[in-house]
Order: C-alpha cells, then sequence, then structure tokens
C-alpha cells in the first residue's frame, strides 16, 4: 500500500471535489422537490429524486462526510413510498420529505463553512411558505363565493381546511389550531351555539373570525360586529385585501425583513441574540471585529446596529459617534446592549449617539420588541426615499443602489447574481377598465405574491409604473427563470375582484445574470431586452437573456 | 492453505464519487489492479478481456442491474465462476441472504469506509477459500 501521508492527500482532495459539488447535487433536489408538487404528478419524479437521495446516501460517509449520509438516508426513507404512488403526495409525506432536505441542507452549509468552502450551498427556495403555512379554517355560504379561494391562499402561504358543515367545523378548529377563521355570515346562526363557547375558551388565545357575506349592507355589518367578528369581507372576495388583512391579524413580518447588525465581541450570546431576531423574522448580520464594522454596515445597509459598549480597543459609544458621522448613516437607529448598570454611563452612552440602551441578559420578548419598534419608526422617517408607499417594496432609486451593492458583492465572493425585469401585462387596460384602485391592488397582491415566494436574501423592488425588479443573490439565470415562471404561474391564477367583475392579470419577465454580465447598466438593459422578447412572444411567460 | 492471489478487481458502479473513493480505496490503499465500469452492461464487455479474479459489483444502477448483471456474467464463460461481490445499501440480515442466495459470496454496505475496504475484501476473499 502507498505511504500513509499520500493516502490521506488523495483522500482530502476527493473530499473536497465532494463538497464542491454538493452545491450542485442539491440544487437539483430541490428542483426535484419542488416539481413534485407543482407539476402534474409523476411517480417518476419520486423515483429520479430517490436515486438522487440514495447517491448522496451511500457515498457522503465514504468521503467523511457521516452526518450527509444520515440525512439522505432519511430523505430516501422519506421518498420511497411515493415511487409506487398514483396519487400527488398528501402534506404528510411532504413534510417528512422537506424536514429531512432542509436537515440536509443545514447539515451541507455547516460543511462547506467548516471546510471553507463559500457559497457551496444554496439558499433553497421556499419548499413551505416562509415561516411555516399558516392555517384558517373555513365554512362557507351555501352559494361559493371562493372560487379557489383555497389555492390562491396557498400562494401567500395561508393553507385553507374546509368545513363541511357547521358539525364538523368545531372538530376542524380544534385539529388544525388555524391563525384565523373565515365564516359564511349565514352560517353564523347554525355554529354560534358550538362555536363561539370554543373560540372563547379561557385558555385559548382567541381565534380571529373573519365574516365573508355578499350582503354589504348595515344589517350584516352589525351583524357581524355583534357576534365578534374580527373583520368582515365583502364577497366576491379580493384576495390581496384578504391577505393583508391576514398578515395583519397573524403578525406576519413586513413585506421586507429588518436587516440588524450585531457588533459584539461576545460570540456565544451574539449567537443567542442571533437566533433570538432571526427566530422573529429579521435578517441579522454579526460583526465581532471594530475593524469589520464600517465595510459590514456598507454592505449588509442594515436597519438597525445592536452594539455592545465595551469593545477591544475603544467603546461603544465611541463607535457610535464614528458611525454617526457618515452622512449615509446619520439616522441609523443604535441600540447599546450590555450589562453596564450603571445609569450614569447609560446616559452618557445616550448622548454619544444611541437610541437606546438594554441592559443584559435581555430577554428575547424584550429584545424583539424594542428592535421592531425602532426599525418601525426609522423606517417610516427613511419611507419616503427608500420605500414605495403602495407596495411597501423598494423604490426606483433604492433598487439601483442595492443593485450597485449586489454586484459589488457578487464580485467579491463569487457566484452569480441574477437580475429579473417584470412588468404586468396590458395594465393600462386594468386600470381603464376596472379603476386605478383595482389596479393599485393588483399590483399590491404581485408585490405580496413575490414577497412570499422569494427568499429573505432576494431584494425586490418597484422599478416603474407597473414594472418590478428582483435581485437573487448566489442564485443561476436557470433557478431564477424556474422560480420567477413558477411565480409568474400562480399570479396568473389570482381571481381579482372590482365589484362584481372578475379578472385576471398576467405578467411577463426577462432574467439576466452576473456573470456574464459585468455591471449595473448592462445586466438590466439584458434583462430589459429579454422581457422585451418575452412581450413580443405573446406576454405571460419569463425568458431568459441569450 | 493459503488462498489463491488476488491481483485485480473490477468495479461496476454507476455513481462517479463512489467510483473514485473506490478507486482510492482498492488501488492506492489495498494495492490492487483494478478496472472501472460505470454500468452492468459494460462490465459484461469489459470483464472478460480484464479477467479479474473478484467483481465488486453495485447493485442499484439504472439499466442493468446488480442481480441482473450477475445473471449474464454467469452465462459468460470467462465470467461464469468469478467470485462476486455486491455492494449495497441495504444491508439487513434477510437483504444480505437474499444476494448471497442470488449467487454472491458477499455483501458490502454502502457508505463504506475507504480505508478499511481492502482489509475487508481480503478478509471475505480469504473465508471464501478457506
Amino acid at each position: 500500500m502507498a505511504d500513509r501521508s499520500f493516502v490521506d492527500q488523495q483522500l482530502q482532495a476527493l473530499r473536497l471535489d465532494y463538497l464542491r459539488q454538493l452545491g450542485e447535487k442539491l440544487t437539483a433536489l430541490s428542483d426535484g422537490r419542488l416539481a413534485l408538487t407543482w407539476l402534474p404528478w409523476e411517480p417518476q419524479r419520486a423515483v429520479d429524486l430517490h436515486r438522487k437521495a440514495h447517491s448522496l446516501a451511500g457515498s457522503g460517509a465514504s468521503f467523511g462526510f457521516r452526518e450527509l449520509s444520515l440525512n439522505a438516508h432519511q430523505l430516501e426513507l422519506a421518498l420511497l413510498p411515493l415511487c409506487e404512488q398514483t396519487v400527488m403526495p398528501d402534506a404528510a409525506q411532504l413534510a417528512l420529505i422537506d424536514t429531512a432536505l432542509e436537515a440536509l441542507f443545514g447539515t451541507s452549509r455547516a460543511l462547506c463553512v467548516g471546510a471553507g468552502e463559500p457559497c457551496c450551498s444554496p439558499v433553497p427556495f421556499p419548499l413551505r411558505s416562509e415561516g411555516c403555512t399558516k392555517n384558517l379554517v373555513l365554512l362557507n355560504e351555501e352559494s361559493s363565493v371562493t372560487s379557489n379561494l383555497d389555492t390562491q391562499l396557498s400562494f401567500f402561504g395561508y393553507s385553507v381546511h374546509t368545513a363541511s358543515d357547521p358539525d364538523s367545523l368545531v372538530a376542524l378548529v380544534r385539529n388544525v389550531a388555524p391563525v384565523a377563521l373565515l365564516l359564511g355570515l349565514a352560517r353564523l346562526e347554525t355554529v354560534s351555539a358550538s362555536l363561539m363557547p370554543l373560540l372563547q375558551e379561557p385558555d385559548r388565545v382567541p381565534i380571529p373570525l373573519i365574516f365573508l357575506s355578499q350582503h354589504t349592507d348595515l344589517e350584516a355589518r352589525l351583524k357581524a360586529v355583534r357576534a365578534g367578528g374580527s373583520a368582515f369581507i365583502p364577497s366576491p372576495v379580493e384576495i390581496s385585501e384578504l391577505v393583508l388583512l391576514l398578515d395583519s391579524l397573524t403578525n406576519v413580518a413586513p413585506p421586507e425583513p429588518y436587516r440588524v447588525l450585531i457588533m459584539d465581541d461576545a460570540i456565544l450570546l451574539t449567537r443567542m441574540h442571533t437566533l433570538i431576531l432571526r427566530g422573529a423574522g429579521m435578517h441579522v448580520r454579526e460583526v465581532y471585529d471594530p475593524a469589520e464594522l464600517l465595510p459590514a454596515l456598507a454592505e449588509q445597509q442594515p436597519d438597525l446596529v445592536l452594539m455592545d459598549m465595551y469593545l477591544p480597543g475603544c467603546a461603544g459609544h465611541e463607535l457610535a459617534a464614528l458611525i454617526r458621522q457618515q452622512p449615509a448613516f446619520h439616522g441609523m437607529p443604535i441600540v447599546f446592549l450590555s450589562s453596564e448598570t450603571d445609569r450614569e454611563i447609560q446616559l452618557a452612552a445616550m448622548e454619544q449617539g444611541g437610541d437606546d440602551f438594554l441592559t443584559k441578559p435581555v430577554s428575547a420578548a424584550h429584545l424583539i420588541a424594542a428592535v421592531k419598534s425602532r426599525v418601525e419608526r426609522a423606517r417610516v422617517i427613511r419611507g419616503q426615499l427608500n420605500r414605495d408607499s403602495l407596495t411597501g417594496l423598494l423604490s426606483h432609486a433604492a433598487t439601483t443602489e442595492q443593485l450597485g451593492r449586489e454586484l459589488d458583492r457578487a464580485e467579491r465572493y463569487g457566484g452569480t447574481l441574477s437580475v429579473v425585469m417584470i412588468d404586468v401585462d396590458h395594465f393600462k387596460g386594468v386600470n381603464d377598465t376596472y379603476g386605478h384602485v383595482a389596479g393599485d391592488r393588483v399590483l399590491k397582491s404581485l408585490a405580496r405574491l413575490l414577497r412570499q415566494q422569494l427568499r429573505s436574501s432576494d431584494v425586490v423592488g418597484r422599478y416603474g409604473g407597473e414594472e418590478f425588479v428582483v435581485l437573487l443573490p448566489q442564485t443561476s439565470g436557470d433557478q431564477a427563470l424556474r422560480a420567477l415562471d413558477r411565480i409568474r404561474n400562480q399570479f396568473a391564477h389570482i381571481v381579482h375582484y372590482a365589484g362584481e367583475a372578475a379578472f385576471s392579470v398576467t405578467f411577463s419577465a426577462g432574467v439576466s445574470s452576473v456573470p456574464p454580465f459585468g455591471n449595473c447598466n448592462s445586466v438590466l438593459e439584458a434583462a430589459d431586452s429579454a422581457l422585451y422578447r418575452a412581450k413580443q412572444g405573446g406576454r405571460n411567460c419569463v425568458l431568459l437573456t441569450h | 492453505m493459503n488462498p489463491p492471489p488476488l491481483k485485480r478487481i473490477l468495479l461496476v458502479e454507476d455513481d462517479p464519487d463512489i467510483q473514485a473513493v473506490g478507486q482510492l480505496a482498492l488501488e492506492v490503499v489495498g494495492g490492487f489492479e483494478i478496472a472501472v465500469c460505470s454500468s452492468g452492461q459494460e462490465a459484461l464487455t469489459v470483464a472478460p478481456v480484464f479477467d479479474p479474479e473478484l467483481i465488486l459489483l453495485d447493485v442499484m444502477m439504472p439499466g442493468l442491474d446488480g442481480p441482473a448483471t450477475l445473471r449474464q456474467l454467469r452465462v459468460v464463460a470467462a465470467t461464469e465462476h468469478t467470485p462476486v461481490i455486491f455492494l449495497t445499501a441495504r444491508s439487513q440480515q434477510h437483504e444480505v441472504n437474499h444476494y448471497i442466495g442470488l449467487g454472491a459470496i458477499d455483501v458490502i454496505a454502502k457508505p463504506f469506509d475507504p480505508m478499511a475496504l481492502a482489509n475487508l475484501i481480503t478478509q471475505i476473499w480469504t473465508a471464501h477459500h478457506g
């Protein structure tokens, strides 16, 4: 046998190769998983996916990646029953698959980080809607006013469970633990006896009750109020209104995740704070070394900085003053986090540029609340410049700025940045036929759908009247194309209402990437010309630049 | 009595990663002379020419799977009696018995330890000829 060090060298080289190819394999798995549910069911897809998982399971540990083999084996097991199935997998089967897949992604990401291999594991597109699907229970009026309501709501992360009759309603509510209850107003009498006590159970968090009704007169609305309804939605149901209502009732994270930068040299505690804030839907960047602070700020453009008072080489309040020197960060909310209990020192720190002071240890709830309120206020102030007031997305200027930053990042860390230009089809016609209020709602629902179906690392901006731009870091043109095409399909299936009139809207889109394009203008132009071809080609499609 | 020498091993495996690590384990660590086939079909043409003392055969392959390949190998004079070891992810006892019942001398589980594979094969070889 050849000498041991030579063997080790060879094995190490093989291991690195394996890791480098892992990203692609996981992308293929992720794509395969998506295809299981949003294409017509074909057991062959499960067979192919199973084979890929089997391959990973059978090889990972040979390269020293035991955890990978185990995760892949779980995935294999979850996929096996589907290989012979003639019907589409149910929610329970998909949940098993998704859990295994997520574990696999987690393990591979950890492996790549450990090996110092950047961007080897792609961030998967949402397999389930962000933050777990929220359940709704629906009991409707006799004459159906829903028309595919459940399908459309699923695009936005809400899973509808329909009760067939008043008797099964209570059982369904118990089983499903919905975040809201949709009830046809006409059904109120039949269910009130059983329903009201349930909703008012002392231990329960009250479930918001949303009434649907064809009658929008005062009498109907009063009835809803008296029954303790949280809201009243006239039918036919305008999906964007319902989604926004559900979002506000269920505290869904705002369209753009809050970005927080934590400057603290205490690693463990910082990690804990990161986990807490991420759990609340925020994007967190950790900085341990003061020398890294300014570059990190420039790159992340956080909504808020959480900073420890005492840092190596300088005091927190000195850094705060430094941050405030920069015109761009003059209004940046800075919250000090410290075990300092001396009031005098705390106040001094605030005078130097801090906005608030939290004493460690800080509870999760307190941390989240303090950050949220500061960020919300700061965003309102900055909002005029950075955000489009209708959709909550980035404004044109902010989008272009962000594109510049993402380009820099792509250049620095490698990987592909994809850019998509979206234009709503025949939008002028929508405004002319159904009115501007309806048109605005269409735009709002598209904005919400994009946010739902893209990842929190993706950037979505309203570029023009009916034009949107999406930036997808670490994503190839093909991946971006597939993701946007799925969204295109979903959007086309949404039924909008203007009074009694029902209509659907589509969009066209063009996709380009860096590389091969190298600057803002060229990549945008390329996406634009692909968009033009999409329009010329008949609209309602997504094309890749060639 | 010493078992006959084991010099040439044919590895039949469609997964390129396992081919790579298998080659390392058998050639570099084990010192065997090896040939690699990506499919059962390829193995049928390569085996008579390479004339291995032992064939390491993956069970789950597209096209001709392991068991089907084994049946075909047995029909060809050159490989009628060549000992075969199956490579498989399934390694419950009744499954192992099943594969042995098909005509293999043993079964090796995937994923295997590349540093231990050569030894394991030598042990199996010795036991088979004992």
